[in-house]
Formats: structure tokens, C-alpha cells, sequence
């Protein structure tokens, strides 16, 4: 008879490394989210149970709320933009044209630049006076972009973050989703050229259905990506223009580091947490429909 | 084509340098004869945290001269000192704190002074300075924000200060002097904008020790401490207060009248410095290391700068900021720390160190030296030091910055979004929330 304890034995390791840094400080956080706790806990060890006053403090916050829109909003957009730019990209790779494995390799650059330079390299680029992107606007004709400040309203900013996220992000969607054409079965689309499919039918008929399954798990993985943005928008805009482009991440990170409030950046995180676990719970249930109908 | 690129190239060095601090003199370093007098045979391992200097080489050099005078004290003691970034410096600290794992002693940006006392987490001081002699003798604004409740938890060990950098050439094609007053800065600032191609002031939005001084300079406070009706003393803001008003709105008006470009809003310091760099910009406000930094940057500027105290109206006090160093509660060589603190301090170490970050020893004795006051360029610092003050040296304080309190409502006033009134009543509200937190 084989040992039955062997297989949690080997488990082991890795099920104490799981606990140890997921399980127990997502347990954690979720009990700093009903105490009070600031900066004179951290060495006196003293907190106090407050229920869910910080919940309600938060939720009555307007600015709380202003921060969540931006999020979803800003989350949202990210991942359609991240998901047409690599559709497109994964397109264009798989027509194979001289040199498209050259090409291939170049996309992959924005995606192994490091989040931080590249928010650094971003700003400079749309710096007002001395940016790169301004000069080559006015060069073309545009002269309203004379020193045109991108970072004083909270939409321009947001478009740039935008861009950059979406070109740092794109590489990834694009590869994966031209692994998956891959595994389409040539016949479909010669069976579709003899029933006079164009192009657009075999994209909208086969390729994307087929590929069904893996969009959602792109799409689950980009939202997750996308809604916890916090390195881009630190870098580029610290979250200003008067705190025009803050988003949760950033919000939470705020009140633990700077405030050393942790009972109040606990509470954000939890309520992100939430946030994230509907969105994803929208998409499994997709997934889940589009299995059934198969089977 | 070419100088815009010039520009371009010129901006991705300065940002990538960020903070310089500059350094020339590299005495070579004499051994404390005295020192010798007495050797301890005490074991023990002390850790030192240093924020990282713009010249890493000499700073290390520096400090393994200083750990060897210690060492002729107390030959079997081990110092670690660790170079840790400013930016992450906060955020390492607090973590080591809550860990347990503090450093004995570790510099301290002056306004997380007040916050890591009130946290019980800093060593009472009062007894070893006063065993040193040395009860007073520090730089005011420094000993100040030092001291929390009545007694030092932090020994001045440099300051910095801002004072008016002017580009000789830019007043001089605007035919004007530089001004003395707000009310010249602003016929000097129309001057600038008429005659000249360049911008006048550095009214940026991202930058609290341009505008908060200014308060001080119309008369105005940031917060006092008063007794409230427990009989307790409460820090209280007074930053909606007429003359803070007054403060807040020539400041705002200065962007609104073009006297930076609009994109200013955005601005920070090192974007101001950039700018003064590529003469854009005619006047600027910096510290001694700053202009060091634009000089390098451009030399050419070397023959057109100039210093002068900052504009007045009813004073022109200017923001003394520095570092401190603290021992830890949480050390178990307290007595030795101190005395290595000590040795940080003595007169030459301290100057040596000033003179190789560019900033001015925190100790009176440490300043009054020919190095400093006899230089036309450091002296126009060195002579401010005295008179300049800190912000208010409440635990608070710190947070207010790290949450860039001062940063979002002026940025809103420029952009219109809200008056000055509204703004300003926001943030005395937001600060007093936050003054009700503390618990002395």
C-alpha cells in the first residue's frame, strides 16, 4: 500500500510557499481592514477593532469613488486597447511576409522593458517644452502643440498613461493570440474559400470562435493587469494632475506608505479585491456558457 | 532642429542624475590624535544607514575614515554603513522599524524626525548632548524639528536652503535688477516677458518649498501649537489665514501671468532647474548644490549667474531643510552609537561631509568657517542659515508631504478650478483631521 501522506509531503513546499505569501497576507489584510491602525500602532503593537468604520468612511468618500471610476474606466479601456493592438498586430504576423519573424521578435521590446523606465522615457517624450512628441506634432503642422501641456488635464494625462500601457502590453496579447492561429486547422479556411468566404468571414466565422477560450483567459489576464496599474501612472504623473489620475492601486499605496494609515489602505485594497473578483466572475461565467453550449 | 535635440539629450541627463550633490574637496583623512586616549575592548556591531550622495566613491572613502578613528577607540567594534536611495529611504526605515530590525543609527530627512519620535522609535538625546557640552550650538531650524516634546531626538548634521539664482545676462537685456521685493518682481517679471524670450519665476505646481516659504514671507504661518481645552498643546493650521491667502494667490497669479510656461503646473524642481539650465527660464529658486548642478549642466551659465536672498515683503526667511542623525530605541548599543554619532559631528568630520554634499554642517561651530562665509557664492546661503526655519515640527508633517497635501490644491488654483479661499480652507481642514491624530 503506498503511503498516503507521501503526496502531501511533497506538496509541502510548495503549499507552505503558497500559503505564506498569498493566503495569509490576503487573510491579513483583511483583518487590518477592521482596525484602526496608523503610525503609532506600528511599534506599540496597539490596535483597535473599529468594525467597518473604515468601510464606511471609505464608501461615503466621494473621493473614493471618483478614484473607482477612474479605474474601471481607465482598466476597461486599457484592456479593449491592449486587446485590438494585439489582435491587429497577430494579424498582420500571420499573413507571413518577408521578414514578419524578424518583426515578430522586434514586438516583443516594449513588453521586456522594464515598467518603470518606460513610464520614465514616456514622460519625457510628451515633456511640454523639451518632449519629442511635441516637436514632432508641431513639425507636421500642428502648431496648437507648441508646449502644449499633456500632464495638466487629467484626460490628456490618462491618454498618455493609455498609450503607453497599451504599447507595453500589446506584445503579449499579440504573441499568444498567434500561438492560437496556429493551432487552427488549415481545412477550415480552405473549406471556407470554397464556400467564397472573404477575409473578414473566416475572421469573424472561424479564427475568433475557434480562439473563444483563449480571449477570455487574454481578457481575464489583461483586466487583472490593467486594473492594478500602479508603477506607469507613479512614474509618469505621481497620480496628478491634482490627483487627477489616481486609481486604486496608487490610492492604497498612498494611505499605507505616506499616511501609514494601513487600517484605511487595507480596506481600499479589500474593496479592490472585490472589484476585481466581479469583473472576473463576469468572465468566467462567459467561459462557463461557452462550454456548455459545446458539450 | 539640432538644438532641440540638443535640449532632448540634455533633459534625459539631467533626470537621469536627479539629485547631484557636488563635491571638490577630498582632504585626505588626518588621524584624531587625540582619539587614542583611550581604547575599550568592547564587542559589538553597529549599523549605520546614510542616504545616498550624488558621489557614492567619496562618501564610502569618507565614512571608512571615519569608522577608523572610531576603530582607534574601539578597535573590536564592527561598523556597517549602508547607502540606502532617499526616495525608498522612508518606506525602509518604517519597515525596519515594524520588523524590529532598526539600524542603530540612521540619518534622517528632518521632517520624518518629529514622526519616528512620536513613534516612541528614536533615543532620547538630552543627556549625551548635554555630556558633549554641546546643549546648544546647533543650527536653529534644525534643532528645532530635532526635538519633539521638549527634548532632541535627532542631531543637526547638515542643512540646506534655498536662496534667488538669476541669470545676469536675461535681467540685463530686460534692462532690470533683480528684485528685492514682490512688488519689483512682479515690474521685473513684466520686464522679462516684454523684452526677452525667457520666462521669470519658477511658479511651478509641484513644489512646496517654492510656495510655502512665501506664507512665512507675507507675514503669514503654516501652524502653530496652541492649548486646547484639555490644556494640552495641539498643532493647528493656519495656512486659511489672510496673509497665507494673500501668499497663495500672487504665487497662483504668477502661472496665470504666463511668468512660466502653462505646462508648468506639472512642474517640479528638477523641471525649473532644467529650464534655468537652458536659460529659458531667467530666475529660479535652488540650493547650493542645485546651482552646482546647472552650472555642470551648462557651462556657459557659469559667467551669468547670480545669488541673491529670496524677495521680500514683510521678511524673506527661507525653508532650511537637512538631515538629522537619530539612534534608535531598538539599538542595544546605544552608549556606542552615540559615540560614534559623535565623532560624525566633531568639527571637521562635520565640515568635510558639507563640503562633500554641498550642503552647510548642522553645528554652529561646523558653519562659522571661512569655507562657507567668505565665499561670494556659499556665503549667500551660509548668511540665511541662522535666520531660516523649518516647517512645523509636527509628527504630522511628513505625511502632509509624502500625501502632496500642498500639491494638488495649488495646482487646482491654477488651473481655476478652485479660488485660493476654498483651496486653502481645504487643506487647514485636512491638516487639523490629521493634527487630532496625534496623540501628544
Amino acid at each position: 500500500m503506498k503511503n498516503r501522506w507521501l503526496p502531501w509531503l511533497l506538496l509541502a513546499p510548495a503549499l507552505l510557499l503558497i500559503i505564506g505569501l498569498t493566503i495569509y497576507p490576503l487573510l491579513y489584510t483583511l483583518f487590518l481592514s477592521f482596525q484602526h491602525y496608523d503610525m503609532y500602532s506600528m511599534l506599540s503593537g496597539e490596535t483597535k477593532w473599529v468594525g467597518f468604520e473604515n468601510y464606511r468612511q471609505t464608501l461615503t468618500d466621494p473621493f473614493f469613488w471618483k478614484v473607482t471610476r477612474n479605474t474601471v474606466l481607465f482598466g476597461l479601456a486599457c484592456v479593449m486597447g491592449t486587446m485590438v493592438v494585439g489582435l491587429c498586430v497577430a494579424l498582420l504576423l500571420h499573413t507571413k511576409f518577408k521578414g514578419s519573424n524578424i518583426l515578430g521578435i522586434a514586438i516583443l521590446v516594449p513588453w521586456v522593458f522594464p515598467a518603470v523606465a518606460g513610464g520614465i522615457v514616456w514622460r519625457w517624450m510628451f515633456h511640454d517644452q523639451y518632449g519629442i512628441a511635441n516637436f514632432f506634432l508641431v513639425k507636421l503642422g500642428f502648431e496648437k502643440f507648441q508646449g502644449f501641456a499633456w500632464f495638466n488635464s487629467s484626460f490628456t494625462a490618462f491618454f498618455i498613461i493609455f498609450l503607453m500601457i497599451v504599447w507595453q502590453s500589446f506584445p503579449f496579447i499579440a504573441i499568444s493570440l498567434l500561438a492560437g492561429f496556429q493551432t487552427i486547422p488549415n481545412s477550415l479556411y480552405e473549406a471556407a474559400e470554397i464556400d467564397g468566404a472573404t477575409g473578414w468571414d473566416k475572421l469573424t466565422k472561424i479564427t475568433l470562435p475557434m480562439l473563444k477560450p483563449l480571449l477570455l483567459i487574454l481578457f481575464i489576464l489583461s483586466t487583472i493587469w490593467d486594473f492594478k496599474i500602479f508603477d506607469q501612472i507613479y512614474v509618469m504623473t505621481e497620480g496628478g494632475p491634482a490627483r487627477g489620475t489616481y486609481v486604486l492601486a496608487l490610492y492604497s499605496w498612498n494611505e499605507a506608505i505616506n499616511a501609514l494609515n494601513f487600517g484605511m489602505a487595507s480596506t481600499i485594497a479589500m474593496l479592490m479585491f472585490v472589484l476585481l473578483i466581479i469583473f472576473i466572475t463576469i468572465y468566467v461565467y462567459f467561459m462557463r456558457e461557452d462550454e456548455a453550449v459545446k458539450s | 532642429m539640432v538644438h532641440r535635440l540638443r535640449m532632448l539629450s540634455f533633459f534625459l541627463f539631467v533626470s537621469m542624475v536627479f539629485i547631484i550633490g557636488c563635491s571638490s574637496n577630498q582632504e585626505t583623512g588626518k588621524k584624531d590624535e587625540q582619539a587614542k586616549k583611550s581604547e575599550s575592548d568592547e564587542t559589538a556591531e553597529l549599523t549605520v544607514w546614510i542616504m545616498e550622495t550624488g558621489s557614492p566613491e567619496e562618501a564610502e572613502a569618507y565614512f571608512s575614515g571615519v569608522t577608523e578613528q572610531f576603530n582607534e577607540m574601539y578597535p573590536h567594534v564592527t561598523v556597517h554603513v549602508q547607502f540606502i536611495p532617499w526616495l525608498s529611504a522612508h518606506q525602509n526605515l518604517i519597515t525596519a522599524m515594524a520588523g524590529g530590525d532598526a539600524p542603530d543609527i540612521s540619518e534622517l530627512g528632518t521632517t520624518w524626525n518629529p514622526e519616528f519620535a512620536a513613534m516612541g522609535a528614536l533615543m532620547n538625546l538630552d543627556d549625551v548632548t548635554k555630556e558633549w557640552g554641546l546643549e546648544d550650538g546647533w543650527v536653529p531650524a534644525l534643532e528645532e524639528v530635532g526635538t519633539y516634546d521638549g527634548s532632541l531626538y535627532g542631531v543637526p548634521w547638515y542643512a540646506g536652503l534655498r536662496q534667488l539664482i538669476y541669470n545676469e545676462e536675461i535681467l540685463k537685456e530686460a534692462e532690470v535688477d533683480v528684485p528685492t521685493t514682490y512688488d519689483e518682481l512682479q515690474e521685473v517679471g513684466k520686464a522679462i516677458l516684454e523684452k526677452t524670450d525667457a520666462y521669470v519665476y519658477p511658479a511651478v505646481g509641484i513644489s512646496q518649498h517654492f510656495v510655502l516659504p512665501m506664507i512665512w514671507h507675507f507675514g503669514g504661518e503654516l501652524a502653530v501649537q496652541e492649548e486646547n481645552e484639555d490644556g494640552d498643546m495641539k498643532w493647528v493650521s493656519k495656512v486659511n489665514e489672510q496673509e497665507a491667502i494673500d501668499a497663495i494667490e500672487y504665487y497662483t497669479n504668477m502661472y496665470k501671468e504666463g511668468f512660466v510656461p502653462e505646462g508648468a503646473l506639472n512642474w517640479s524642481v528638477l523641471e525649473a532647474r532644467q529650464a534655468f539650465a537652458q536659460e529659458d527660464l531667467a530666475m529660479t529658486i535652488d540650493v547650493a548644490p542645485g546651482v552646482q548642478a546647472m552650472i555642470s549642466e551648462n557651462p556657459d551659465l557659469e559667467n551669468k549667474i547670480g545669488i541673491a536672498p529670496l524677495p521680500k515683503e514683510k521678511n524673506n526667511i527661507s525653508f532650511v531643510g537637512g538631515s538629522n542623525l537619530a539612534i534608535f530605541e531598538q539599538s542595544p548599543h546605544k552608549d556606542l552609537a552615540a559615540e560614534y554619532v559623535k565623532l560624525l559631528i566633531s568639527e571637521e568630520n562635520i565640515r568635510k561631509w558639507a563640503q562633500l554634499t554641498g550642503f552647510f554642517p548642522g553645528t554652529l561651530e561646523g558653519l562659522d568657517d571661512a569655507v562657507f562665509t567668505d565665499d561670494p557664492f556659499l556665503s549667500v546661503f551660509a548668511e540665511a542659515m541662522v535666520e531660516g526655519k523649518s516647517y512645523p515640527a509636527s509628527p504630522s508633517w511628513g505625511r502632509f508631504e509624502g500625501e502632496n497635501l500642498f500639491v494638488s490644491p495649488i495646482q487646482e488654483i491654477m488651473s481655476g478650478e478652485r479660488t485660493v479661499k476654498e483651496a486653502l480652507d481645504d487643506i487647514a481642514e485636512m491638516m487639523d483631521n490629521i493634527f487630532l491624530t496625534e496623540t501628544k
